[in-house]
């Protein structure tokens, strides 16, 4: 469901572990303000890349490691974030 | 942006914010009140004269708009815009930046209503595959309309739904739908199934087979332009236009097709499908093609369960009857495509056209519109957004109501009005499902 994830300080803290395809996430969807900082950490099992709709930014993930992403919300909508390799839905940004 | 992204999904990156609750509570009230109004105050003998209705428009306007000279004109630019998108579709990079997928899925899909509602059945005219068979059939003396056999009676728009159910598959199911290859690859099929089609049936294939000239055909049904018996271009209300829509066998189907597949769109952008999906371990195409025809085959059976229901208590035992009535789904489906592609159209038709000034990803500015910004202002407007959104919805829904009971009335002049209870029941719940789906998707 709907949640507002607690920014810290400003910015939206979400963390994503992929696990033998299957994504393991506080929130299916997240729920953040226009103008807000968004930083996704994502830890994959396999070798992949992380892509956020609407901003167009992607990340490579290595096996293990895991890999940050921080960008700005500038805009109302719906922007799904996935990875590319696995074609697995992590969660979706509702910026409202 | 990394320009080797290749977008997973059809195009754009965006969706809408869910409409407010508040909002969609407010539309499902209206429709439900409206419907039992029509149902109960509504004229008791059928009010519409179809193709004998309209104000005619100036004689110079028919003239103009049947000349030699127009047609030529709108089938030559059909046919160089059709050769500038294939170049762009096989010689052109399998890039993000290639404007292929946002012509298809954009451009022509999603613009095809707004033209067809402006306009009339605009795509018969300009249809390169269309014109194509007809300057062979001329090169060789031959008749465009005779094909080497009659297309069998029943056929209607059946081959129609057909490839209508496999377009939508292409744009919301097929792996990759917005790479070249994919695409290529489905219209390389359909050009050639078409070509055997013309040659076997003659033109005529193109009006009972042609997915794109099925779907603007029926949504200009909804036009204010229409055709008056004698030939003569008329202003006219929508509804009548749509009460002179062609019940042919199959009709039911194409307007299944186009409703379930826009529903299962908005079904399968939410978080719960893509859960589903990945809990269930079936292969996403496989999930997503079952899902697909579920939601066509859900309208196809509801609605012909209703029609039979209300023929039922009419005292009619008429087989068939669903093809008679289905004219009346159409401005749901108008409602519902408007509101769910909106700002989609708006915004990813933009960037397409941009995209369109270089197909070939060689840095060229032949349209002139590469250095176009996109206004992204819709994008900011949520609240604006959702109330067209529910508008549309609504109106589509009172305006296939309206229809529907001007039918029931003129099949059956003797029934209770009571009898299209079935039929509105069934309405009513295309009509709060899309405006749920638009909350919760």
């Amino acid at each position: 469901m709907v949640a507002l994830a607690p920014p810290t300080g400003d910015v939206y803290e979400i963390e994503v572990d992929v696990t033998d395809g299957t994504v393991d996430t506080a929130e299916d969807t997240v729920e953040v303000a226009v103008g807000g900082t968004v930083r996704v950490t994502v830890t994959s099992d396999v070798d992949d890349e992380v892509h956020v709709h609407g901003v167009d930014r992607t990340a490579d993930l290595s096996a293990g490691v895991p890999a940050t992403l921080e960008f700005t919300v500038d805009e109302p909508g719906v922007f799904e974030v996935e990875t590319h390799g696995s074609h697995l839905l992590l969660f979706q940004l509702l910026v409202r | 942006m990394t320009p080797t992204v290749v977008v997973a999904h059809g195009v754009g990156g965006r969706q809408d914010l869910p409409i407010p609750f508040g909002l969609a509570v407010a539309g499902a009230v209206t429709a439900l009140v409206v419907s039992f109004l029509v149902l109960r105050v509504a004229w008791r003998r059928s009010r519409f004269r179809g193709d004998r209705s309209g104000r005619p428009l100036p004689v110079a306007v028919t003239r103009a708009a049947d000349s030699p000279w127009t047609r030529w004109a709108l089938r030559l630019f059909g046919l160089v815009a059709g050769a500038y998108v294939a170049l762009g579709a096989v010689a052109g990079p399998d890039l993000a930046t290639n404007p292929t997928a946002g012509v298809v899925y954009v451009l022509l899909w999603v613009g095809m209503v707004p033209l067809s509602l402006l306009f009339g059945p605009v795509w018969r005219l300009v249809n390169p595959l269309r014109t194509l068979h007809l300057l062979l059939c001329r090169a060789v003396r031959l008749d465009p309309a005779v094909g080497l056999r009659s297309l069998p009676a029943g056929a209607g728009l059946w081959p129609a739904a057909a490839w209508l159910a496999a377009f939508t598959w292409l744009e919301l199911v097929a792996p990759d739908r917005a790479t070249l290859p994919v695409i290529r690859a489905w219209f390389a099929v359909f050009v050639g199934v078409t070509a055997l089609g013309a040659v076997v049936f003659g033109s005529r294939w193109f009006d009972h087979a042609d997915p794109f000239e099925a779907y603007s055909s029926l949504v200009a049904r909804l036009s204010w332009l229409g055709r008056r018996h004698d030939g003569r271009l008329v202003a006219r209300n929508p509804l009548e236009n749509l009460d002179v829509t062609p019940p042919w066998p199959g009709l039911t189907a194409t307007v299944a097709v186009l409703l379930g597949s826009t529903m299962f769109d908005s079904a399968s952008a939410s978080p719960w499908w893509a859960r589903w999906v990945q809990e269930s371990g079936l292969p996403p195409t496989l999930a997503g093609t079952v899902g697909l025809l579920t939601a066509m085959l859900l309208v196809y059976l509801t609605f012909t369960l209703a029609v039979r229901w209300t023929a039922a208590l009419a005292g009619s035992d008429r087989r068939g009857l669903s093809d008679l009535f289905a004219h009346s789904v159409v401005p749901i489906v108008v409602g519902y495509v408007s509101a769910h592609y909106l700002t989609l159209f708006v915004l990813e038709g933009q960037r397409t056209v941009v995209l369109l000034a270089d197909p070939l990803g060689t840095g060229a500015n032949w349209l002139g519109t590469a250095g176009l910004a996109e206004n992204r202002w819709i994008a900011g407007q949520p609240t604006l957004v959702a109330s067209i959104q529910v508008a549309a919805i609504v109106v589509g829904h009172v305006l296939g109501i309206v229809s529907a009971h001007d039918r029931a009335v003129r099949l059956f002049p003797a029934a209770r009005p009571d009898c299209q209870l079935p039929l509105l029941v069934v309405m009513v719940c295309y009509t709060v499902g899309g405006l749920l789906l638009l909350f919760a998707a």
